[in-house]
């Protein structure tokens, strides 16, 4: 099953270059509609204390040991269902006027990113990893808005790769060049009894290459770029899926596979994500572009989890408080909440830009009076971005900030300063977009129309949701 | 009562916060929201009933997660203080609904109002209810949240939206502090549960150390930086006053009965960590402070909302005053309860007497109020004698309890304390003057507002008067003051400042042109102490410092990038240039390929096509041949 | 007369004979050039047969019989083929012949 979930946007991407182009978005909505409800029908079934399950593993390259194992267990269950809900939204987010080429681009790129996902093994984790790349290059190239579009993409392009490299390096010593498996869970095991151990430059490589996707200052300059010119819809995809490809390897990969050396440079990594959040809260104060600020205010947000993962290796066993459960919890939940929160801002924004035609801050006022539907869908995720209780961001910057509190204390004091910046940076957002007199000229922007806040509706169902009762979503990865 | 019941008490306000946000009918909203809000009024006051008579109850409502060993679950408590707050909330709550009814019939968004209303409501309910140190934090958030919304509901206004966003980034700047207690105190006891069968964190001793700090006072030292940012305590005031921009029963519900005073109520509700750590005298001073500082800047203000905020934030000084001096959080909370009935009374007074004179806010443009709105007036002045602690009214059994105990306590304070209560006495002297006598000075006659209004203005006036003298002594024994002697001194000092401070003021205003300069409005008093221009100058400037610096740390790893990406280039255009074109291309592959070339080039000179030239070869080589024969015979 | 005499001869005769086929661009005179190369060849042979060990052999005169009647049929194919090449070219001057050159 999970294999059909995988491919059929691939399978998709192909009907869309044979059939005519008219066609090409339905043929897309299809494709990604067919993963979501797979998707759905796994995680319905899914039994959180049953370990690994829906696996397929398949003998492909015996002589390199590359199997094509694919399965789910509580690491990659709900990232899994943001990837295939966000890809069906960002597809239909996206005006059937654009060419065939463009949905053909987005479903290999969705196909990427499941299979990312749910991939177990390095080879094909690594390919599909790649496969969502490139697709997200040519977007941004061809489809992207801005004279810097072309820069951007090659950007981010040059970034990624060569993080890929680094990680790709890394990995082959990792295996002793292919003498060994590449296969996740056998690795781990074998982390586990303490027969693996990687050098200290190995865990650099695949961390580095982790941290670009991430990303974590100073490895993020390709972002705000890439995320000012990607189409709205691909805007969506790169900080509410993208984005958490790099998080989820961090758990698929650094914290099972490298347990000495995540000990050993825990603080470092904390100190670095602490880097971040601050960085990426108070750059964002001094954006004029709206996408640019939601941009820096998505790498404050994701560098939380990676706070949570230097906390999980510094955990002493034995404390008061569980750090590993809680810390891997809390960021398991905020890729969750943070893709949806983030992804529903940018659908937004991608809106407003277009009504308006501009996008700068101070292009706009007073839109609540004219835009009053907009005006409270914007209000409700910013709020869940910058952490309101009972929204989805809450519950998981709780449990990151309480694993992340246990070990180190004034690291995690200082943090939360970031909170308090990206208060200031989303009220800043709404003070002047939504608040105020309303412009005499051009300042009447059309309210949102019943397609968009149907589209909107489910990203905000699942906002509250996880906000309101946590402990469901928590489930998945109980165990 | 069960646990469900008492969880509809924040339940049904949250409930008509939702029915009503998708509404447009303004009466059917405020239907809607008065309803629910009655509904938990009801409630709260059976839940009190069982408060009163029986013993505190912890009820869990349900697991909100649970990761590990670690189970957060959301349990209500029910005893006399919480019970004391969830009534007078409900009550006073709900007189401020019906107020708004009539002062924001007119608005278009009146609806929308009533929506952030109840959901301010619902938000300070499961506050109070709250068992568990986390769903109040989230209780307190929404709280926040509804005062922004509330406080920026004139949205059209920059400085509404503005006021909005101060308030709620100065509170989250001390919710910051909320939650780092909360995570100390979560980390270092893996609870969050305050009473819990003596697993509690109130329950048991925190003790152990982090930072070289016992855990109890860093969790209380911390507790209080977020209930000083809610309460409004100096520094963190700055907020409260700005907050006036929102509709007035916006600030008559903040102000008066709740958000300010869930401050003071964390500290009540978590007295035993204060008390285990240490952190009650800190709590006073910062209180006496607050109380004089506040009172100070009311005697410059013009606004008439302003000098009811600065006397707002004035008298939460005193109650932290009461908490810090004082054994249990009785007394603190008695003046809370006081406070909220008057100054809720004041603040809908005033909101009376704005919309009487055409939403007009400056003292300087009234005047003679008291003939055209007698009620209001009535019920105004009832409220301002509570407020100045005249002998007999509720204020004045409150505040005599605080002064009582601080006297006990702590003696430098207990001056402070008289000296900022002379200074009320003054201030308020002064603003009734002002307002009620003489002659008009504005521009429009002023009328008297509809009975929708004045109705719960006279309510509340009867609970200004007389709620302390009725209810204090089993208020307070409930929970759990006790009882202490009345020094002389004390009683000598309430009376004098209070009937002191209000002869002053007449003595000053009576029968002075008001147009004139005010005396006793300095321009340090008017400039509010320049607490705004000091954060501006510190806290302002360090923020932006910091802001420059990540831009500039962005600017500066951009520019490294760049570099990087120039000397790729160079690097590239070097290998392409010499290496690739000159040597490989040019001297490697073209060059070897031209040398053959050449080779060939000569080569082909001899095939010349002249047969005679070959044999000339031919002989010569024979001969050549022949003579190295010759040679090799020889 | 001594054989060395007929040897000088023979020498002088093949020196004319090499220096004409060598030099000069007409063919027909490089073909009587070759055919005094011949004859200094022919001399050669009786000189040798006459002053040698076993003259009643006839060996000599039998080989230069034998030469002078290829050296015929040589003229004789030498001159047609001299015709041919007249006749394509137009010409009989080697220094013109030159196809077998590299362009």
């Amino acid at each position: 099953m999970i294999t059909v979930l995988t491919f059929a946007p691939a399978l998709a991407a192909l009907l869309i270059l044979l059939l005519p182009s008219h066609w090409a978005r339905r043929v897309a909505v299809v494709g990604a509609m067919v993963s979501l409800v797979i998707t759905c029908c796994l995680l319905s079934q899914f039994d959180p204390r049953g370990g690994l399950q829906f696996a397929e593993k398949v003998a492909w390259m015996p002589s390199l040991k590359v199997d094509y194992h694919v399965g789910l267990d509580g690491a990659n269950a709900l990232v899994l269902l943001l990837a295939t809900l966000l890809s069906l939204l960002a597809i239909l987010a996206s005006p059937g006027s654009l060419p065939r080429g463009y949905f053909a681009l987005i479903s290999l790129q969705a196909c990427g990113m499941f299979g990312a996902f749910t991939a177990l093994n390095f080879f094909h984790w690594f390919l599909f990893w790649e496969l969502a790349l490139v697709p997200a290059f040519f977007l941004i190239k061809l489809f992207g808005q801005g004279e810097d579009r072309h820069r951007a993409a090659l950007s981010f392009f040059l970034f990624t790769v060569l993080g890929s490299v680094a990680m790709l390096l890394g990995f082959l010593f990792l295996s002793g060049g292919g003498r060994e498996s590449f296969d996740f869970i056998e690795l781990a095991a074998r982390a586990r009894s303490g027969a693996l151990d990687p050098g200290g430059w190995v865990f650099a490589a695949v961390l580095a290459g982790l941290l670009v996707k991430v990303p974590l200052a100073p490895l993020h300059l390709w972002q705000a770029p890439a995320y000012a010119a990607a189409p709205a819809p691909v805007a969506m995809l790169l900080t509410g899926v993208m984005s958490k490809m790099g998080v989820y390897g961090l758990l698929r990969l650094i914290i099972p596979l490298f347990p000495r050396q995540l000990a050993a440079h825990g603080e470092t990594l904390m100190v670095l994500a602490l880097l971040t959040i601050l960085w990426g809260a108070f750059v964002a104060l001094r954006q004029t572009q709206l996408r640019r600020l939601l941009a820096f205010s998505s790498l404050n947000h994701v560098a939380y989890c990676v706070l949570a993962v230097g906390a999980v290796g510094l955990a002493i066993p034995g404390g008061v408080v569980d750090v590993p459960r809680l810390a891997t919890q809390g960021v398991i939940l905020q890729m969750f909440a943070h893709g949806l929160t983030a992804a529903g801002l940018f659908y937004l924004t991608g809106l407003i830009e277009q009504r308006a035609g501009r996008s700068g801050l101070a292009d706009f006022g007073g839109l609540s009076a004219a835009a009053p539907r907009l005006a409270a869908m914007f209000y409700i995720l910013a709020f869940a971005s910058l952490g309101l209780p009972f929204l989805a961001g809450f519950a998981a910057e709780f449990l990151i900030f309480g694993g992340a509190f246990a070990v180190a204390p004034t690291l995690t004091a200082v943090a939360t300063i970031g909170l308090l910046a990206t208060a200031v940076v989303l009220l800043t957002v709404l003070q002047r977009l939504f608040t105020g007199p309303t412009p005499a000229q051009g300042g009447s922007l059309p309210d949102l129309t019943g397609e968009e806040v149907l589209l909107l509706a489910p990203v905000l169902a699942l906002v509250l949701w996880a906000g309101l009762a946590p402990g469901h979503w928590l489930a998945f990865s109980a165990h | 009562m069960s646990a469900s019941t008492l969880a509809l008490i924040p339940c049904l306000p949250l409930l008509a916060a939702l029915c009503t946000a998708g509404m447009r009918n303004g009466r059917r909203a405020a239907a809607v929201a008065i309803g629910a809000l009655a509904m938990s009024a009801l409630l709260a006051l059976w839940a009190l009933s069982q408060a009163w008579t029986g013993d505190a109850q912890v009820f869990p409502l349900a697991d909100w997660l649970s990761v590990g060993g670690t189970r957060i679950t959301f349990s209500l408590r029910l005893d006399a203080l919480s019970a004391l707050m969830a009534s007078m909330v409900t009550f006073v709550g709900l007189l401020i609904f019906i107020f708004s009814t009539g002062y924001m019939a007119h608005d278009p968004r009146c609806a929308r109002f009533f929506c952030y209303l109840s959901l301010f409501a619902a938000g300070m309910l499961g506050l109070v209810l709250s068992n568990n140190l986390l769903l109040l934090f989230m209780s307190w958030e929404i709280v926040g949240l509804a005062s922004y919304l509330l406080i920026g509901f004139w949205f059209h206004k920059p400085s509404a939206a503005a006021a909005g966003k101060k308030a709620f980034i100065v509170t989250r700047l001390g919710d910051l502090g909320l939650l780092l207690g909360l995570l100390v105190a979560f980390t270092q006891t893996g609870t969050l549960e305050l009473y819990a069968g003596g697993a509690g964190l109130l329950e048991k001793d925190p003790g152990t150390l982090v930072w070289g700090v016992g855990a109890a006072k860093l969790v209380s030292l911390l507790l209080f930086v977020g209930a000083a940012g809610k309460s409004g305590q100096v520094p963190l005031h700055v907020w409260l006053p700005d907050a006036m921009e929102g509709p007035t029963p916006v600030s008559a519900l903040i102000h008066a009965a709740t958000m300010v005073a869930a401050g003071v109520f964390l500290v009540a509700r978590t007295f035993p960590l204060f008390e285990a750590g240490g952190t009650l005298p800190l709590v006073a001073w910062t209180g006496g402070v607050t109380a004089l500082i506040a009172a100070l800047i009311a005697l410059g203000q013009f606004d008439i909302k302003r000098i009811l905020a600065y006397s707002t934030v004035s008298q939460l000084g005193l109650m932290m005053v009461g908490l810090g001096a004082a054994t249990t959080g009785a007394i603190g909370m008695y003046h809370l309860f006081t406070h909220a009935y008057f100054k809720a009374l004041l603040f809908l007074g005033a909101g009376s007497i704005s919309h009487g004179c055409h939403h007009e806010q400056d003292i300087r443009k009234m005047g003679g109020i008291a003939r055209a709105m007698p009620v209001t007036t009535a019920a105004y002045l009832c409220g301002a004698l509570a407020l100045v602690a005249f002998p007999y009214t509720s204020g004045y059994f409150s505040k005599d309890a605080v002064l009582v105990a601080v006297y006990g306590a702590d003696r430098p304070l207990f001056y402070l304390c008289a000296f900022s209560s002379l200074l009320t006495a003054l201030y308020v002297t002064r603003q009734c003057v002002y307002v009620f006598a003489g002659a008009h000075r504005g521009a429009h006659a002023p009328h008297e507002s509809p009975a929708v209004m004045t109705v719960p203005l006279v309510i509340l006036a009867v609970f200004a008067l007389g709620m302390g003298g009725l209810f204090g002594g089993a208020l307070q024994a409930k929970l759990g003051a006790i009882h202490a002697a009345h020094p002389f001194p004390v009683i000598a000092t309430s009376w004098a400042v209070a009937l002191g401070g209000m002869l002053l003021g007449w003595v000053i205003y009576s029968g002075r042109d008001l147009r004139a300069p005010d005396p006793l409005a300095l321009v340090p008093l008017q400039r509010k102490l320049w607490f705004d221009e000091l954060y501006a100058a510190t806290a302002g400037r360090l923020w932006s410092g910091l802001t420059a610096l990540a831009v500039l740390l962005q600017e500066m790893v951009a520019a490294l990038a760049e570099l990087v990406q120039e000397l790729a280039q160079a690097t590239g255009q070097f290998f392409s240039r010499s290496v690739d074109g000159r040597l490989i291309d040019q001297l490697a592959v073209d060059g070897l390929a031209r040398r053959f070339h050449e080779g060939g080039r000569a080569a082909v000179r001899f095939q010349s096509g002249f047969l005679p030239g070959y044999l000339r070869w031919v002989v010569l080589g024979t001969l050549l041949g022949g003579l190295f024969v010759h040679w090799l015979l020889t | 007369m001594t054989l060395n005499h007929y040897l000088v001869l023979s020498a002088i005769l093949l020196g004319i004979g090499l220096l004409g086929v060598l030099t000069r661009r007409n063919i027909i005179v490089v073909l009587f050039s070759i055919e005094i190369l011949f004859n200094a060849a022919n001399l050669n042979f009786i000189a040798f047969w006459r002053f040698g060990p076993n003259p009643e052999a006839l060996m000599g005169p039998m080989f230069a019989l034998f030469a002078i009647a290829v050296a015929a049929a040589e003229v004789a194919v030498g001159l047609a083929l001299v015709i041919a090449v007249y006749r394509h070219f137009k010409t009989v001057d080697l220094e013109k012949l030159d196809t077998l050159r590299e362009p």
